[in-house]
């Protein structure tokens, strides 16, 4: 019984928050209105999906978010592979790298918002910018911490640097570009929502800031409530790839030939 | 498992490995000075002979292997290595994601050789030094001790000329590293490679070697150095005490090692 609720402790702290916060906002209209009551958010939510409403956003928002964490994780991380790979590029960039690193990216939204436009390609922009940086940070960083000796064992064997990026840094650095996916997660779906908090007609930004505007606080909780989901979505891919990494690093890092020749 | 099978060379004939290096010093640039780690070394090594270079930590031992196996440039002198270098490291360094057959053909895998023969020979050796149950397990599954006969399967495996041992056996158990001094002894010998072993355990080094060098701290010069003439049968880190001069010689290193505290 004790380990059973031991299990279960956080899901008791959220119920005895749903009840609590029902209580109040039936006892006090005044908090009701600023916060909402979790029957009322409940009948939101019940009533937006039936209808489409919050699925229709949910995919939208979803494919924005997915798509720029997709390009950002992609293209950050070997941006970050090759500042590893040429000390020269590395060089020429880093100062710039720092500099970009230091601004909120969201503040290049209304360059963005002149580059793309105000449709879907802005904000799937806005999440790969919001990605990016961090994949590139991550897979860089992660490239440099690899053990020297084990640098120096593949050089002695007389290893070219495409054959120790192969074989020991790509490996190694693989749990860095995992944390960095873990980040970005949050960053992308970031990046997808404040590109609909700019400008948009759809997605689960527009449903909440539609909501909000109007006063419709449940609406807005609903709609968290789907943005809460996308999370929980992403961070299984993430998880898929975890799990699959020996897998990964066996496909990219251990020859064709030497597969071969352990079949037999 | 005690026993270390090492792997039959192909180039016991016609074997010219040798190592030759002439008043070698290197200098590091260290912010704005230079900091001096080899002063005027002179040492050769010949085919089928080991030597031991014994000094302190941070004495510039490794830089020494690092200037043979071509890692690093002397700043003066003359360095000549005919043959091919092979290293086994200090710390096992297998690759945590390879299993042990996979780390053992990496070498092979680097220099694109036929991997169909290398597989053959790394099972037969993996299977003769009781790690055959192992081939497919990650190093993480298996023992210190373990790994590190791995790591020497996989620098031995290649068989090159000229093997740079850096303190190879500090993580094997005692029982074993007699039994390893004594295999990897007869392995350079009757291969005629060219053997560099660098330790701070002197028996250690006395048992394995033919020729000993006494490096003095950094800039690391050479402080003594002498020929070894032990019969085979006391070539191992324990019977070696009863080899007449051993005494001698302990004595002679041990002065001058901790002199230089």
């Amino acid at each position: 019984m004790k380990k059973f609720l031991y299990k279960i402790s956080p899901l008791l702290l959220f119920v005895a928050i749903l009840v609590v916060w029902q209580v109040f906002a039936s006892q006090f209209p005044r908090f009701n209105f600023l916060f909402g009551s979790p029957s009322e958010i409940f009948a939101s939510f019940v009533r937006n999906t039936v209808s489409g409403r919050l699925l229709s956003d949910f995919v939208i928002t979803g494919f924005e978010a997915l798509t720029g964490f997709v390009f950002g994780v992609i293209f950050g991380t070997l941006a970050g592979f090759v500042l590893w790979y040429s000390p020269l590029v590395a060089r020429i960039f880093r100062p710039y790298i720092v500099i970009l690193g230091a601004i909120p990216v969201f503040a290049f939204a209304p360059m963005v918002i002149v580059w793309f436009g105000i449709g879907l390609s802005m904000k799937i922009a806005m999440a790969t910018l919001g990605t990016f940086l961090i994949a590139l940070t991550q897979a860089y960083e992660g490239a440099k911490s690899v053990d020297v000796e084990e640098f120096r064992l593949l050089k002695i064997f007389g290893a070219t640097r495409f054959q120790i990026f192969q074989k020991v840094i790509f490996p190694s650095s693989l749990s860095w570009v995992l944390a960095s996916m873990k980040l970005n997660v949050g960053f992308a779906l970031l990046g997808a929502f404040i590109g609909e908090f700019i400008s948009s007609n759809q997605g689960l930004g527009h449903f909440m800031i539609r909501a909000g505007s109007l006063y419709d606080i449940p609406s807005v909780f609903a709609g968290g409530v789907y943005l809460v989901l996308l999370a929980l979505l992403f961070n299984l891919i993430v998880v898929f790839v975890e799990k699959n990494k020996m897998k990964i690093i066996e496909i990219f890092s251990v020859s064709r030939e030497t597969k071969r020749a352990l079949k037999d | 498992m005690k026993t270390m099978s090492l792997p039959t060379s192909r180039s016991e004939q016609n074997n010219i490995a040798s190592i030759k290096i002439e008043n070698v010093s290197k200098q590091f640039p260290v912010n704005g000075g230079e900091l001096s780690v080899l002063d005027n070394i002179s040492l050769d090594v010949k085919s089928g002979e080991i030597l031991a270079i014994v000094g302190r930590s941070g004495s510039g031992k490794s830089t020494l292997l690092n200037i043979i196996s071509g890692l690093e440039k002397a700043t003066t002198g003359q360095v000549s290595v005919h043959g091919s270098v092979g290293y086994v490291p200090q710390k096992d360094l297998l690759l945590p994601w390879r299993t042990v057959v996979g780390n053992i053909l990496l070498p092979a895998e680097i220099k694109k050789a036929n991997l169909k023969t290398s597989v053959i020979k790394a099972r037969d050796l993996l299977r003769k030094n009781g790690l055959g149950d192992f081939e497919k397990s990650y190093p993480s599954e298996i023992s210190g001790g373990m790994r590190q006969k791995v790591s020497l399967i996989r620098t031995l495996l290649q068989d090159s000329d000229i093997v740079l041992f850096d303190e190879p056996f500090s993580a094997i158990d005692f029982d074993a590293r007699l039994q390893l001094v004594k295999e990897v002894r007869s392995y350079i010998v009757s291969a005629q490679k060219v053997g560099v072993f660098v330790t701070h355990n002197f028996e250690e080094a006395i048992a394995v070697s033919d020729k000993i060098v006494v490096f003095s701290e950094r800039p690391a010069k050479i402080i003594y150095q002498t020929e070894i003439n032990i019969p085979d049968e006391y070539r191992d880190p324990i019977n070696v005490r009863k080899s007449k001069d051993f005494q001698e010689l302990f004595e002679r290193i041990w002065k001058l090692i901790s002199k230089q505290i």
